[in-house]
């Protein structure tokens, strides 16, 4: 079978429609309303997870304070206006460490610091701690 | 036996002392920190007529600590405003905690005026709820003279997930220009996810998914959206507060701001 030029432009002709078919399907499909939901978020290190765990649990303790002018006495306190749900520390699954002298300080902790070779690794009234 | 008598007296004798004296520190230490109570009672008292003058706010909760040595000088000053307002914007809770400050306190007492000299380290936090953000976005839209725009917000951290329902004829002509491929009938309806951003009081909306009558958008035209449109003013500073939102967190029923 021999290909003649106007063959090949027809064929190509093909292609390209065959592909801007399939990116509007793409678009059309994406937009249902079973897509009606946010991004999917990236899966990270463990050790940036920890670092992001920290610092959101240490965003929610300040709004807390806010809401409240006293700090909580237990993470538990900040579900579920702060957070839906208290993260847990990605490798052990262990709950993060929480103390606090109720009005000026307050200090979250990972419960095995030694998992991610640190001694210390926490958020003390907003600021990563890493020893 | 007189001698005896002698004795257990002299034994007493400093026992009574020491217990004179102890109750006398007793009572020092008790009358200082009644003292500081009641003049803390009075700034807390006088900031909160001071504040009135210059928010709109529903309740306001005052707490001030002085120092031990000087009862003239605050420790820590925080106060809570709640349903205040901000411009436009109806924020849920509003607090603003300053260590060391230091405060006109004559001025204070005899004109109600809240001057201070110096913040010293303070912290603005503030709280808007869904409801609070959904009545701002509406009453940005009345501003413009836009109607039937129906609005609904829900906070997935970090996102914050918006459905919307506008008339064709509601949406500026050049929103309409960027987006006529999408536009089939008389309306855009759809759903958007975006994430909030701030800086030195100006907050930032960035698309991350947008569906415009059932079409996602290319980033390409998110892009420009992103650009060109911003549905947020920049945060009001009430008087005589000075503080410049610089962070914002999406929380499960709150918007979390802080400098």
């Amino acid at each position: 079978m021999k290909f003649t030029k106007s063959k090949i432009f027809l064929l190509l002709i093909a292609v390209i429609v065959l592909v801007i078919i399939a990116i509007i399907f793409y678009f059309y499909e994406q937009g249902s309303i079973a897509h009606y939901v946010p991004p999917k978020e990236k899966i990270i290190p463990s050790e940036a997870q920890v670092l992001v765990d920290l610092t959101t649990l240490s965003k929610a303790v300040e709004a807390y304070y806010s809401m409240n002018l006293k700090y909580p006495e237990r993470l538990e306190d900040l579900q579920p206006d702060f957070v839906s749900k208290l993260p847990v520390e990605p490798i052990t699954g262990k709950k993060y460490g929480y103390e606090t002298n109720g009005t000026s300080q307050y200090r979250i902790t990972v419960p095995n610091p030694g998992d991610f070779n640190f001694r210390v690794l926490a958020n003390e009234n907003g600021k990563i701690i890493k020893q | 036996m007189r001698m005896a008598k002698l004795s257990s007296n002299s034994m007493l004798f400093p026992l009574r002392w020491s217990f004179v004296m102890l109750s006398m520190l007793l009572l020092c230490g008790t009358l200082h920190a009644q003292n500081q109570s009641i003049a803390s009672k009075q700034i807390e008292s006088d900031i909160v007529k001071a504040l009135s003058k210059e928010a709109t706010y529903k309740t306001a909760l005052v707490q001030v600590l002085l120092k031990s040595s000087k009862q003239t000088e605050i420790e820590r000053l925080a106060i809570k405003l709640d349903g205040v307002e901000l411009g436009q914007l109806l924020v849920d809770h509003m607090t603003v905690v300053c260590e060391n400050p230091v405060i006109d306190l004559k001025k204070l007492k005899k004109d109600k005026d809240l001057e201070f000299r110096s913040y010293g380290k303070t912290k603005t936090n503030i709280l808007v709820s869904v409801a609070s953000l959904e009545k701002y976005l509406q009453r940005k839209a009345e501003q413009f003279n836009k109607k039937n725009v129906q609005i609904s917000l829900k906070f997935t951290t970090p996102f914050i997930e918006c459905f919307y329902d506008v008339p064709k004829n509601e949406i500026a002509s050049e929103s309409v220009e960027l987006l006529k491929k999408f536009i089939k009938g008389d309306k855009i309806e759809g759903y958007a996810a975006f994430q909030l951003t701030a800086k030195d009081n100006g907050l930032y909306a960035s698309s991350s998914k947008v569906i415009t009558n059932h079409f996602l958008l290319p980033n390409a035209l998110l892009e420009i959206f992103q650009t060109k449109f911003n549905p947020f003013d920049e945060i009001v500073v009430i008087k005589p507060f000075q503080y410049s939102i610089n962070s914002v967190t999406v929380q499960s029923k709150y918007i979390y701001m802080t400098n």
